[in-house]
């Protein structure tokens, strides 16, 4: 029945071989097990290593400073300590050895070398190996701190793909004993100067959106009223000069209008003038309670404020165009001095809170009706301002100075200006 | 002296009369009105004063977030050796004397002496003709040898506390940045020695180079800090080691 020529024979024996070499061990799929998942990392700030060049001169020595500041404030990094680092700095010149940054912990690394006549950065994110993920020369002109605020407003942005608030500034009125004057520094506290120059009482700055002009309340007429001067100081010229206050004024997102405090007619009303004359656009509020520091949102067509109209101070939010206010602030009995997150994504007002006898800073989702605290058991913190990004939260610290926190609470907030302060408005972002 | 029903009757009714003019009596004395000229003593009676009374819910402002202490790592589980002597008591109290002889180990009393004349047990009616036959040649000593021959372990093996307990140790070392955006899963692999030491790994990359990175760092501590202080196998896990041990590492699941 079976054939016995050769070449069928040949087919059986080529056919059983291939179905025992099929079923053999060596051709069998692994059974397959179950691999134990390990899932949800420890979600940290992100390592960074900022060495000192040491090809470089000293004065550009600050460059490693002001880029390990700048980013240690940003809120999404941690930048290590020199002092652990075991790389040979000299061997490896603008290059990276990735084991050896990888064997202290760093995930990125800043290099710099600095010349007369420029300076050149590089990132390194040493799991990409030794190949530079973002590299910038800028020509040296004058200090090198400007360059190293551009160079980590390209760092925040790599990573996180917003603008950093790096070379933005601040201004505050510095308090003496008989007078208050209004000053302007970069948001690290260098280079401040004086912007009022006047022997009265000055008050209330804010910076109008361009960041070419501030305005601040003086009493230098014997009457508070409100003045508009260039952001690098100068002369003022009187924007508003009406019977009693002319406080609190803030400029509208596209700086054409102010909102601010007025009382001539006899109480403290929410008021909308025009940034060009002073003329009255409108009134906002209208009641007998005392309403007053008003706070634009992001897009313009709300406002915050402060009134005691339903017992002591609360914030309220009121439509640009007019309308009922409702209360938004509910977490005890005293809440003063809202200030609107620029983030228009997110509905966030940051305020100050009176819990016991401290002032802190909170902020409040208006969506989610969420408070985080800003501040806490750390003296007596007033006059919130957001970054130009949202991103960190200036205030004053009563009897200290000028202080810097993230927004999100966490952290610790970093001196930036020492000394009596009150009246905190960051400025917008700087020009890239 | 005896009374006629008729009589009967006359006393019952008359009982009643009297007895419904008492009570009616006491009724209207009880009922009757008050003198409108009787004061009431005030010096005598307390004033008492009730008012209703909610508790109000105290309103607490909101706190700054405190990052929270580490927690301990998962106790060490090991899995008993069911032919290890039970654990010896230990007296209480610590004693200094350097001359004081430590305590005699005590006897293992659980097996009674064999006596002479007992006569050893017959298994041999308990045989079955389907039983394995004797083995043949040297015996094995070595369960577990590691032969790599193929990922992973069956899912009864996962849960135990051994494998839990690295697990627990990988999620207190395994750190990833928060602004960076990763995809994928990265698997580790080890070969682990019955002692506990990690003495190979394997690794396969998800292609997301930060991911694996962080991977690879959480390994390296791992397998250093097992090394360090290995930790045995249990027994039942034995098995388990002949093969790569592997964990898949996904930070978005």
């Amino acid at each position: 029945m079976f054939s016995t020529q050769p070449r069928s024979v040949a087919v059986l024996v080529l056919a059983v071989a291939c179905a025992g070499a099929l079923g053999s061990p060596a051709f069998a799929q692994p059974s397959g097990g179950v691999v134990i998942d390990v899932t949800g990392a420890k979600r940290t700030l992100y390592p960074i290593a900022v060495p000192e060049s040491p090809d470089s001169d000293a004065g550009a020595k600050e460059v490693a400073q002001v880029t390990a500041f700048d980013l240690s404030v940003a809120g999404v990094f941690k930048v290590l300590d020199p002092a652990g680092f075991l790389a040979d700095l000299r061997a490896e010149g603008l290059g990276v050895d990735p084991q050896k940054w990888k064997d202290v912990g760093a995930f990125g690394v800043v290099k710099y070398r600095a010349t007369a006549s420029e300076v050149e950065l590089r990132l390194y994110e040493v799991s990409k190996g030794a190949t530079a993920v973002l590299s910038k020369t800028y020509p040296r002109k004058g200090d090198t701190r400007s360059i190293a605020h551009r160079w980590c407003n390209e760092v925040v942005k790599y990573y996180t793909g917003e603008t950093g608030f790096f070379g933005s500034k601040i201004v505050f009125t510095a308090k003496s004993k008989a007078t208050s004057a209004i000053y302007a520094m970069d948001f690290d506290g260098a280079n401040a100067y004086r912007v009022s120059n006047n022997g009265s009482q000055n008050i209330l700055p804010a910076w109008a959106p361009s960041g070419g002009q501030i305005s601040y309340t003086s009493f230098m007429r014997n009457n508070p009223d409100l003045y508009v001067a260039p952001a690098g100081g100068g002369r003022p010229r009187q924007l508003s000069s009406q019977r009693g206050m002319n406080t609190g004024g803030v400029w509208s997102p596209d700086g054409s209008k102010l909102a601010l405090t007025l009382s001539k007619d006899g109480n403290p009303e929410i008021y909308i003038i025009s940034a060009s004359d002073g003329s009255i656009i409108k009134r906002i509020t209208n009641d007998r309670a005392i309403d007053t520091s008003p706070a634009w949102s992001p897009d313009g067509g709300q406002l915050a404020f402060v009134s005691d109209r339903n017992g002591g101070p609360q914030i309220f939010v009121v439509a640009a165009a007019g309308g009922t206010p409702r209360q938004v602030s509910f977490n005890g009995n005293y809440n003063t001095t809202p200030t609107w997150s620029p983030q228009r994504d997110k509905h966030i007002i940051a305020y100050t809170t009176r819990d016991g006898g401290a002032y802190d800073i909170v902020t409040l989702d208006l969506d989610t009706k969420a408070t985080t605290r800003i501040t806490q058991n750390e003296g007596s913190n007033e006059e919130p301002s957001f970054s130009p990004n949202g991103r960190a939260i200036a205030f004053a610290r009563t009897g200290q100075g000028v202080f810097i926190a993230n927004a999100d609470g966490t952290g610790k907030a970093v001196k930036v200006w020492s000394g009596s302060a009150t009246g905190v408005d960051w400025g917008p972002a700087p020009a890239p | 002296m005896s009374f006629n029903n008729s009589q009967l009757h006359v006393f019952a009714f008359a009982g009643t009369i009297v007895f419904a003019g008492g009570l009616l009596g006491a009724t209207a004395f009880l009922a009757r009105p008050v003198e409108a000229s009787h004061e009431p003593p005030l010096k005598e009676m307390m004033t008492i004063e009730a008012s209703l009374a909610r508790k109000s819910e105290k309103k607490v402002q909101p706190q700054k977030e405190q990052k929270a202490p580490q927690p301990p790592p998962p106790p060490e589980i090991k899995e008993p050796d069911p032919k290890a002597p039970d654990p010896v008591v230990k007296p209480e109290g610590v004693s200094h004397d350097e001359n004081k002889k430590p305590p005699d180990k005590p006897k293992d009393d659980k097996k009674p002496p064999r006596k002479p004349d007992d006569k050893p047990v017959d298994l041999s009616k308990f045989k079955h003709a389907s039983d394995d036959e004797p083995q043949t040649g040297a015996p094995v000593t070595e369960i577990g040898q590691f032969d790599g021959s193929k990922d992973g372990f069956a899912p009864v093996n996962a849960g135990d506390p051994y494998w839990q307990h690295i697990v627990a140790e990988f999620k207190q070392i395994w750190e990833l940045p928060t602004i960076v955006k990763v995809d994928g899963a990265t698997k580790a692999c080890f070969h682990i020695e019955p002692t506990g030491k990690f003495v190979d790994t394997k690794f396969e990359r998800s292609g997301d180079e930060t991911l694996d990175d962080s991977v690879q760092r959480a390994m390296n501590a791992i397998k250093k800090a097992r090394n360090d202080s290995p930790q045995p196998v249990p027994t039942g896990q034995l098995a388990v080691i002949k093969q790569w041990v592997c964990f898949r590492f996904n930070p978005n699941a």
